[in-house]
């Protein structure tokens, strides 16, 4: 089961990775940031901006839609983490652009194999 | 000294820049950089630990009369907390020194011991710079000035159960058995405290 999930979540991400490049607006910088305070699913490049990307997928909808599921605990996380990466990467946090995107991603039609995704731009 | 070699090679303002707190249970950490006009070398100046309080104040006005640029950066317990002391450390080294930033000045900078990362000027980090660099030293010097009156006025006067006036923070005797006899305040810092958390969760 917990396999299943985490497939579920690298097929997701690798959908969303798609998603933002197709445009060719944006740059991945970094996939599955790790540090110690935690972990960013995706850093992009928008020009001069930095995106901090959270990719949420579900299979089935039986828990509530995947972005509902990004609370203010998480979100705080995530800032924590990215304050983290600016500051090892050589950025000055205070003179940088960046903001927080959402991507989500459930799956839809009768066998459940089309993906229906959701971009959420400067989501918190 | 360092600053000697690097004239030679045609630089010509030398930031130092060094950090006094990193141990501490509790209080901030301070960072400071300081930057002398090209060829002036303050003497008498070592690293902070060598010297009396007094002989520091001294140092101290002295370096702020004959200093170009002095930039200090006071990066408290709650960031340290959330980052670690690392990540802390090198903010307040990269604040400091944006902070003493001026036209031109410093075109090469020393770090003592951490290296900051991103950075579009020269610099090195090497160990002990205190007392290979009189520009560290003074750093040193004024950085530590500064946090040892943050801590024995403002964080005295706040919190005067744990001895801060003597302490200035760091985990003495008399300092651990407070915490061990009325718990943890809020300047301290929770991720370096773990052994006491469990203990007289009332007082925060």
């Amino acid at each position: 089961m917990e396999n299943t999930s985490k497939r579920i979540g690298q097929i997701g991400e690798e959908i969303a990775s798609h998603v933002i490049t197709r445009q060719g607006k944006m740059k991945i910088i970094e996939r599955n940031y790790r540090s110690r305070l935690g972990e960013i699913d995706i850093i992009a490049r928008d020009q001069n901006t930095l995106v901090f990307i959270e990719v949420k997928t579900r299979a089935v909808l039986n828990a509530g839609f995947p972005e509902e599921s990004v609370t203010e605990y998480k979100q705080n996380k995530i800032r924590k983490v990215a304050l983290y990466y600016l500051i090892n990467h050589g950025y000055n946090p205070n003179n940088v652009n960046y903001r927080f995107d959402v991507v989500s991603i459930t799956f839809i039609g009768e066998d459940g194999t089309r993906p229906n995704i959701k971009y959420f731009k400067n989501a918190f | 000294m360092l600053e000697k070699e690097l004239w030679e090679k045609g630089f010509k303002y030398i930031g130092g820049v060094d950090e006094v707190g990193r141990g501490p249970l509790a209080g901030p950490l301070v960072s400071c950089c300081v930057i002398f006009p090209p060829g002036y070398v303050p003497l008498g100046i070592t690293d902070s630990k060598l010297l009396s309080p007094s002989r520091r104040s001294y140092y101290f006005r002295l370096i702020s009369e004959t200093a170009l640029s002095l930039g200090v950066s006071i990066v408290g317990e709650k960031m340290i907390d959330c980052l670690g002391v690392q990540a802390a450390n090198i903010y307040s080294f990269r604040e400091a020194l944006l902070r003493a930033s001026v036209k031109g000045a410093p075109d090469f900078v020393i770090f003592d011991w951490l290296k900051i990362p991103g950075l579009d000027i020269p610099s090195i980090a090497t160990s002990h710079a205190e007392s290979k660099s009189y520009t560290v030293a003074a750093a040193s010097i004024v950085a530590k000035v500064v946090r040892d009156s943050l801590m024995e006025n403002q964080y005295q006067e706040f919190y005067p159960e744990y001895g801060f006036i003597h302490n200035k923070g760091y985990g003495t005797k008399l300092h651990r058995d407070k915490i061990n006899q009325i718990g943890i305040a809020n300047c301290h810092r929770r991720s370096f405290c773990g052994k006491y958390l469990e203990k007289n969760r009332t007082n925060w």
